[in-house]
Parts: structure tokens; sequence; C-alpha cells
């Protein structure tokens, strides 16, 4: 086949258009030396059988099989027939000859070319991509979700999610009967419809309070703090923020979408993905639960001034927290802090403040607020406050 | 391409080599799509994204001059997945309604069966999903145009796990090396390509005494040992599989060692760290070329005369029960 002075153009056209590759049978990997041209049909394929034998196929674009990840200077190719055969060319040329030809033909439909071919362009695209639908899902769509989840989640349920929380915390709490009883009292005064709360105050000299469905806990070492009735009514009204707006079911199911969605995603668990994943959700967490404190805090504002109660007690009492947590606390940037700032808080509850009338207790409130600290000074007398649960075992911080 | 069409061996041939081809940056490519539409369809085109991983790092899998290919399909890949998933859910649906109910009855004896009946689920299904994962994979696995075929009994490899499991129990752990060789070899025996099979040599003892070296090394060294553990069970794994081709046994040399694999794994997971995964992609692709390189040939094939494989009824449940189950075999 070598070409020859003399012989038509035709031939010699042939002779320079053809690419060498391999041609395998399907049946054995005995190699056949081959000539493949590329024509606006399909490909053919001349293929040595043995000295001097000489074998031809054609190759339809339609029957060539869609399953490679062919590289630009090694493209291997697969034919639908019984058995599959296959053809492999070495070199530059026969992939952009075949691109040329053969534009839209199925074996040339790869969706991940696309960012192959493109480069880092597309890579960077596509990135972004990556980058957009994990916040999207994590920030938007999943506590969508759960907020809707929450809602229709029947009361009898909640309930039970409440009283299980509580009861597995409870054994850590030293709860103080005598003043739980006034702030009970207190707190059925300001939120007359939430009979179904408990309400206990516990021994501890953690600045701390914290609620789950059904339960509102407040530390003695937050409570002693307080002095006037619209700090303590803003600390109330937060806490029973949390439970108005489901705060409880909305983290668990938050949380529990969340962990589906980077478990489906990381099917390949590969370290990287899980790395960057989990980071993600993580701070998206965090998010979220700063997202709940201002839900919160917005909910404590509104019901203060329901009941003319000015809510720069609510303020005063963010100082108050500043102050006890200024001597121990580290400096944690918002970011990574499951609360928003204490400033933060304080300027929106001084905002909501200016405008308003100093507050007006109702004389019950004010009376139940005078016995609630009353008890507190008869139990100074009689001793000092027992153990302090370590810190560790206290449920997150929440106040 | 005369090397290519002669028949008869050259004996100025040289042992062929396991050539990698992947890259980074075009794993990177791949990588994102995978992850992006997995996020974007909740986990639905993680049979796909699979597929198409695999197809990138055969394709790029060279051996005696041709590229190895993956030619299993997303659609069939998607049914094994939603059986696996199906089979998972309800092993662990059971599991946990039979713990929760045995709790709630503070029955311990009712604990223990319950934790029986996983455990015992387990030594079950991981022999299926390890068996009908071969399978599919080796079906699907196809060189210069023919297949590999995984041709083992289920049902033996169920009662090699079933003994083992048990012994392994029974002797706190200690039988555990053994149990480990007796799957390799089950394993080993029944792979093929054409009439070559593969054949596991490695002793239950010796695989001890790596385990054993490792368990007290590791604790003196402060983790540093690791890397010359995994080196010493990379070359126990290679180094005893022997190739039996035309009935004669040939060697591959497994050619890690420890400073190796410290240099792969240690400087891999800076990379990773320190770029928050986004050079994960470009540490799987070094960890693959690198390891391929350290098996070597010691005869020179013949490697144009293999007929093709049996053909083997495969379908990719086992594959991804093997995936979601993470089961550390092999």
């Amino acid at each position: 086949m070598e070409p020859t002075p003399g012989v038509s153009d035709e031939l010699a056209a042939l002779v320079n258009d053809r690419f060498e590759g391999t041609y395998y049978d399907g049946k054995t990997t005995k190699p056949h030396l081959a000539w493949v041209w590329v024509q606006p049909g399909g490909l053919r394929i001349c293929k040595r059988l043995a000295e001097g034998q000489v074998d031809e196929v054609f190759w339809y674009p339609s029957g060539i099989l869609k399953d490679e990840f062919n590289n630009h200077d090694h493209v291997v190719l697969r034919y639908d027939s019984q058995p599959p055969s296959r053809l492999e060319v070495r070199g530059q040329g026969f992939y952009k000859a075949l691109l040329e030809a053969f534009p839209v033909a199925r074996f040339q439909q790869n969706p991940y070319f696309f960012v192959l071919n493109k480069g880092w362009g597309a890579k960077l695209g596509i990135a972004a991509g990556v980058v957009a639908s994990v916040y999207f899902i994590i920030a938007l769509a999943v506590p969508f979700m759960a907020g809707q989840l929450a809602y229709n989640t029947p009361a009898e349920i909640e309930r039970q999610v409440g009283e299980n929380a509580y009861a597995s915390i409870s054994p850590l709490l030293e709860v103080n009967e005598g003043r739980s009883v006034h702030l009970q009292a207190f707190f059925n005064e300001l939120f007359p419809d939430a009979t179904e709360v408990k309400v206990v105050v516990v021994d501890s000299e953690v600045p701390n309070a914290f609620a789950v469905p059904g339960h509102v806990v407040v530390f003695t070492g937050l409570l002693d703090e307080i002095e006037r009735e619209d700090q303590l009514a803003g600390l109330l009204a937060h806490e029973y923020g949390h439970i108005v707006k489901k705060h409880s079911l909305r983290s668990l199911y938050n949380d529990a979408s969340i962990w589906l969605v980077v478990g489906a995603v990381l099917g390949d668990a590969s370290s990287g993905t899980s790395y960057v994943l989990q980071n993600a959700s993580g701070l998206a967490k965090l998010d979220y639960s700063r997202g709940m404190e201002r839900e919160a805090d917005t909910y404590a504002i509104g019901a203060l001034k329901k009941r003319n109660l000015n809510p720069r007690g609510m303020a005063e009492l963010f100082e108050i927290l500043q102050d006890a947590s200024g001597e121990s606390a580290l400096e944690v940037p918002t970011f990574l802090s499951t609360h928003p700032g204490l400033d933060e808080r304080i300027e929106k509850a001084q905002a909501a403040a200016e405008d308003q009338p100093a507050s007006a207790p109702s004389a019950k409130l004010t009376e139940a607020f005078g016995a609630l600290q009353a008890s507190a000074e008869t139990e100074v007398t009689e001793e000092p406050s027992g153990e302090t649960p370590s810190t560790e075992a206290v449920p997150a911080p929440d106040n | 391409m005369e090397a290519a069409t002669s028949t008869a061996q050259d004996p100025n041939a040289k042992p062929p080599k396991i050539l990698f081809h992947g890259k980074g940056s075009e794993y990177f490519g791949i990588f994102l799509t995978n992850v992006l539409l997995t996020i974007v369809t909740l986990g639905v085109y993680r049979p796909w994204a699979k597929v198409a991983f695999r197809k990138y790092i055969y394709q790029n899998t060279e051996f005696a001059g041709s590229r190895f290919i993956f030619t299993g399909q997303g659609s069939e890949m998607f049914i094994g997945y939603l059986k696996a998933t199906l089979i998972f859910g309800a092993i662990f649906l059971l599991y946990n309604l039979g713990v929760q109910y045995a709790a709630s009855q503070l029955n311990p004896g009712l604990l223990f069966l319950v934790f029986l009946f996983f455990v015992a689920a387990n030594a079950f299904i991981i022999p299926i999903a390890l068996h009908s994962s071969l399978r599919y994979r080796l079906a699907r696995t196809e060189w210069r145009g023919i297949h590999f075929a995984y041709v083992g009994s289920q049902k033996r490899l169920i009662g090699i796990f079933f003994q083992g499991l048990l012994l392994s129990i029974v002797t706190l752990g200690i039988y555990t090396p053994w149990f480990y060789v007796s799957v390799f070899d089950e394993v080993a025996e029944n792979i093929r390509l054409g009439d070559i099979r593969l054949q596991f040599e490695g002793e239950g003892s010796d695989l001890f005494t790596i385990f054993i070296r490792a368990y007290f090394l590791t604790f003196l060294t402060l983790g540093i040992y690791t890397f010359w553990y995994r080196a010493e069970l990379f070359n126990f794994l290679v180094d005893n599989t022997k190739v039996i081709e035309k009935g004669q046994r040939k060697h591959l040399r497994g050619e890690s060692s420890g400073g190796r694999m410290f240099d792969l794994l240690f400087f891999n997971a800076l990379q990773v760290i320190f770029t928050l995964g986004i050079a994960y992609p470009w540490a799987h692709m070094r960890s693959l070329r690198t390891q391929l390189s350290w098996i070597r040939f010691t005869w020179v094939p013949d490697v144009d005369s293999i007929a093709t494989s049996p053909e083997v009824n495969a379908n990719a449940t086992g594959d991804f029960l093997i995936d979601l189950g993470d089961f550390m075999i092999g």
C-alpha cells in the first residue's frame, strides 16, 4: 500500500488522510494493525488479519458506543457489534478529525466534555454553582422545609419532644422549688394563655436560661442579677419566644435534613468533599441558630410593648449578661457563635425602646416580682446555694 | 505497530507497567460536575457520578499500550443503587425498631438478640455485596476488546464469611488475619481475564505479624509507623498475588516502602487540608498514579492471545451495598 510515483491523486489523498491505529475484534486481545479514514458517513477501517490478508469494516457514528472519556492523544472507541469491537488511535489529530466530522454524533455527547474542554472558566462556573447550591439548600431550602414541618407537627409530638429533652437534662439540674413557684406565677401573669409551660429556677452560678417545648429554665446566676420587672419579662419573653416559634423542632428537623443531604451527596465518601461540606453545614447551623435568637428577641420586644413594658429592660438584661460573661468568656467572632453579639442585641432593643413610654407594669406583675425577690432574700439567710453543676454538663447557654 | 502485530515473543521485551494518565485538572472538572449534579438532584445523580468517575479512571489506566474501559451504565447503576438503599434501609429500620422496643421493655436479653440479628444480617450481606460487586465491576471492565469476569460461588463466599466472623469473634479477633486471607484466596481464585486467573498465596500468620507489629509500633511511634504499616500491607497483597498464565505461576512485586508511603500520604493530606479540600482531585490522581506504579511485573506476559472471558450475569446492587455499607474489605 505504499504510494508509488505516478499513482492517481485520489490514491495519494487516501494514503495521506489515513490514521494508523489498532483494532481488536472483541473475541481476543490480538491487536490488528488498522488504517482508519474519517469519512462523512462514518469510519472506514481497514485492518490486517495476517500477512497479506486484509479486511474492511465500516463504523456508523450511531453505532459507536458512548462511554468513553477520550484523551486527545489516545482515542479509544468501541462499536456496538457482537461482541463489541474496539479501535485505539494514538497521536494528535484523530480526536480533532472526529469532532469536525461528527460534531453532533451521540458518541461525542459527553456532558463532562463541556467542562473538560472549556478549561478553567467552566470549572470556576461549576465551582460557583456548587457553592451557590450548597448555600441555597443549607441556608434557604432546608430551614424553610424545617419550618413548614415544625408548624405542621402535631402538638402532642412536640410536647413529647420537650418532655424527653427536659427529662434527659433534669437530673443535672438542682431545681429550687421555692423560687420556682414565684417565677411560675410571674410568667403566668405575663403570658396568661401559656398555662402548659412549666417554669423553674435552678441553683447555679452560671448566668444562663434556656427553653425546650413546655419548659423554661432560669439559673439563679442570672435571676439574682435582675432588678426590675421589665428585665425579667424580657428574659422570659425571649425564652417563651423560642417555644412559640418552635425553635426546638425546627433545629431538630434542620439538623436532620442537613445530615440527610450531606449523606446523600457524599456518595463516594471522599474525604475532600466531606471536609468541605461538613465545614459548610457547621457554619450554616450556627447561622441558623443565630437567626433563631434574633427571632426570639423580636418576639420578646413585641410582647413587652403589648404589656406596656419598655424594651429598654431587654437592653439592660443583655448588659447584665455582658458583664457576667465579660469576666470569663473568650471573644468569639459572631460567625463562629451560636448567638448574635450582645452589642448587636443591645442596640436592637434600645432602638425599639426609643419612642416607647417608660415601663408601666401591671399591679399583679409587680406583686409577683416582689414575691420572687422576697423568696430570694429569705433563702440567702438559710443556706448558701448548692454545688454548681459543671459547665460541661449544662446545655448550651441560651440567653 | 510492528511489535503489536507480531505474535512471537520478543526476547528483549521489557515487562509491562501499569501507567496512569489521570490529571488533577481534568478530574477536578469531573469531580465538581459530579458534586454539583448530586447536590441539586439531592443525591439521585450519585450512580451517574460514580459511572463518570470510573470511566475517567479506567480510561486513563494503561497496560501494555491499551487503555481500560468501564462499560457500566448510569441507568443500571441507578437500579442497583435503589435496591441497595432499600436493603440497607430495611435492615437499619428493623435494627433501630428492635433496639427501641428492647430498650422500652428494659430487656437486655432482647437487646442482645437484636444485636445478634444485626451481626448475622451483616455477616450475610457483606459477602453477598462483595460477590455481586465483583461480578458487576469485572464484567464491566474491558481491556483490548475483552472483559474480565468473576466466576466465584456466592454460597461459598457466605460460608467463608460466617466461619471467619464466628472464629474471629470467638478468638477475640486473633483469627481476623486468617479470615482476611481466606477471603483474598477465594476472590483471587475466581477472577478471570480469558484463561488467565489469579491466586493469592499469602499466609494468615504473615498478616498476623504485620498487624501485631503495627499495633505496637504505631503506638510507640505516636502514629508515624502507620506509613510503614500501609506499605507492608500493600506489598503483602501484591507480592502474594500470583498470575496463572497458561498454567504457569508468575510473580508480581510490590514496590512500596514506608518512605514512599509517607511521601505520598503525608503530602497529599497536607495539600488537601491546607486547601480546604480543593486539592482533593489532584491528591486522588497522584495517589492512584503512584500506587499503580508500585506494582511491578517480573515477566513479559503474552498479552496478544487472550480469549474472551465467560459471560456472567451482573447487576450493580452489590456495588452500592459495598458503597453504602462502607465495609472495610480488601
